[in-house]
């Protein structure tokens, strides 16, 4: 090898590692500015707080010894605001990366959990808990098991609808589209027959909403996605085969209709674990992966992390817009991270120079 | 040597079928070319070699059956290039060529992934498109790519599924001869599909010919290829020049009936 061969794979490598570099580069960005933000909403309510109190009253209870935090600010903070705005950051983070797996294995850029029919069941499961009192769990859990359990269920049906004709994209993107008018159709007729108090809860249910949380809440989220995401990281590269094509994906080794079936299964599980407690947050599970893949490419390595990331952030951002807009009235999230993220969406998606799909 | 035999290979999609108890055998280091009308089963016979499709009868590499190999096994040593362009979207040719290497790797590249991925760019001189998006390229660049990424495997068999299809005749000629280089350079066998006879004859080692799913018949091209042949198989008169290779000028198509049976 000569000298000239030698330095030109030195600089190929060089320029592959600066690229990857940049991909963490951005990973990191969204980081710092979920810790921003998150800081700045702890800050929004009636009670007054500044950032500096709100993390001085975050690290005193983490490093006791090094920081100090009043009372009052440590009981907002860690009784009121924090497990809602930890709440956004980890339903932003699950819808986020359901929305990119289900993209990757499906290769569609329309698959989320609202167009797979999965949010369609939640919102079915969580009205009959309204409107009839009927569920899989009782007392509080009522409406949070069922939105759970008809997550799930939609999953399967979609499984087994795409098992019976042949488990493809299409098939799988038509069966979720049938199951989504199914629950849509449940839903409306509960809605008709219910009484007035339980067709507003049913849809302010819908809209979705940070403000049933509590840190049980949290953790049960955050201990479902903490499951399902090594797996997910795992089979990265698979998934990348996966948007080559199926067969260029199995020429190479992978699996792909287990690929797609577990993978399914597990974004569903996500989604399910975060709606059951928030109600359907729509459009964080669509666009967040787009974003992401705007800006650091397709590879599902960084893409599912920088997803979560992402989707964390337009919620808290959203999440904090909803509180302070109106307030005090305080709008439902699910509303805000439409308005807050089309226009962000159209922006990216007028500038993009790369094609993605 | 004997790289891969074809015994008795059949399949079919439901009830009908599609190849008929099919044997072949292709020697180290050669390139074997698959010919035949549309539809006669080149396509089918490829994915099945690869695994893609699972067939009946046997298929030997080297003398293990392909049948009890793992996908990744099968990865290892079978590179395989689809016939159109299919790359993932939003991904750069570097990170294309890279996914060759999945067959490898478990989750995190290592500096042996990156050396085999530049020496492939530069074999197949495609510095200057390492950055670029896959999705941005033209035809024959993707294909080319293509090819890197089934290299990047480090197979010692190469399947190529109509390569220079949609190629214009610069990059049907640059393409062939990067398939020739590669096999004589890396000691690898390379089952081919392909359309144009005249390419065939010239870049191939030994030709299979197919028809409704059967061997018709296997040789050098200049026995297989005669007026005889291309009406029988293809239903085209034809002239045959025997030039250094045989050269094949269509003069019309024969309306089936007798002519072609």
């Amino acid at each position: 090898m000569d000298c000239m061969e030698a330095e030109l794979r030195i600089s190929l490598k060089e320029e592959y590692t600066r690229f990857v570099g940049r991909k963490l580069l951005f990973l990191a960005a969204i980081s710092l500015c979920i810790l921003i933000v998150a800081g700045i909403s702890a800050t929004l309510g009636s009670a007054k707080l500044s950032v500096f109190d709100v993390y001085s009253a975050i690290l005193a209870r983490m490093f006791p010894g090094y920081f100090e935090s009043t009372w009052f600010a440590d009981t907002i903070v860690w009784g009121l605001r924090l497990h809602r705005i930890l709440m956004g950051v980890v339903a932003g983070a699950g819808l986020g990366i359901a929305g990119a797996v289900m993209q990757g294995i499906l290769k569609n850029p329309l698959a989320s959990p609202f167009t797979l029919g999965i949010s369609s069941a939640a919102s079915f499961g969580a009205a009959l808990a309204i409107v009839l009192g009927a569920g899989f769990a009782g007392g509080e859990y009522l409406i949070i098991g069922n939105a759970f359990v008809f997550t799930l269920l939609a999953a399967f049906a979609v499984y087994g609808l795409a098992k019976y004709k042949g488990i493809t994209p299409e098939t799988m993107i038509l069966a979720g589209i049938a199951i989504m008018y199914f629950f849509s159709a449940m839903t409306s007729f509960l809605q008709y027959v219910g009484r007035a108090e339980q067709v507003q809860e049913v849809v302010f249910w819908m809209m979705g909403s940070l403000g049933r949380s509590s840190w049980e809440k949290v953790y049960a989220s955050s201990l479902v996605i903490l499951i399902c995401l090594p797996y997910l990281i795992l089979k990265s590269w698979d998934i990348n085969a996966i948007g080559a094509g199926d067969e260029t994906a199995k020429s190479l080794g992978v699996n792909v209709e287990r690929t797609r079936v577990v993978s399914m299964v597990l974004a569903s599980l996500i989604t399910a674990g975060v709606i059951c407690f928030t109600g359907t947050i729509g459009f964080i599970g669509l666009v967040a992966p787009h974003m992401t893949r705007m800006v650091i490419g397709n590879d599902h390595r960084f893409l599912i992390p920088g997803s979560a990331l992402m989707g964390a952030l337009i919620l808290l951002a959203a999440d904090a817009l909803a509180r302070t807009v109106l307030a005090p009235v305080i709008l439902p999230v699910g509303i805000m991270t439409s308005f807050l993220g089309v226009p962000f969406f159209v922006y990216l998606f007028m500038k993009r120079r790369k094609e993605f799909w | 040597m004997v790289k891969i035999t074809i015994q008795n290979v059949s399949f079919s999609y439901g009830s009908s079928s599609i190849l008929n108890d099919l044997n072949l055998v292709v020697g180290d280091s050669e390139i074997l070319g698959l010919v035949g009308p549309n539809g006669s089963g080149k396509t089918t016979l490829i994915k099945c070699i690869d695994r893609i499709l699972k067939p009946r009868g046997s298929i030997l590499l080297d003398s293990r059956d392909l049948a009890l190999m793992s996908g990744g096994e099968i990865a290892r040593e079978i590179g395989y290039v689809p016939q159109s362009g299919s790359g993932a979207m939003g991904t750069t040719v570097f990170e294309t060529i890279l996914m060759g290497r999945r067959p490898h790797i478990s989750w995190r590249v290592s500096e042996r992934d990156l050396e085999i991925v530049t020496e492939v760019i530069e074999l197949l001189h495609l510095e200057e498109l390492a950055m670029r998006e896959f999705g941005q390229l033209s035809g024959g660049q993707k294909q080319k790519v293509l090819i890197a990424r089934a290299l990047a495997q480090e197979p010692s068999v190469l399947l190529l599924d109509e390569p220079t299809s949609n190629l214009d005749m610069k990059h049907q000629l640059e393409v062939m001869e990067i398939i020739r280089e590669m096999v004589q350079r890396k000691n690898i066998s390379a089952v081919m599909a392909v359309h144009d006879l005249n390419l065939a004859a010239r870049f191939v080692d030994k030709l299979a010919v197919l028809k409704n799913g059967r061997i018709w018949a296997a040789g050098d091209a200049s026995s297989l290829l005669t007026p005889d042949m291309l009406r029988e198989v293809y239903c085209v008169e034809a002239v045959v020049m025997k030039l250094e290779r045989p050269f094949v000028i269509p003069i019309r198509s024969l309306n089936g009936g007798m002519a072609c049976e």
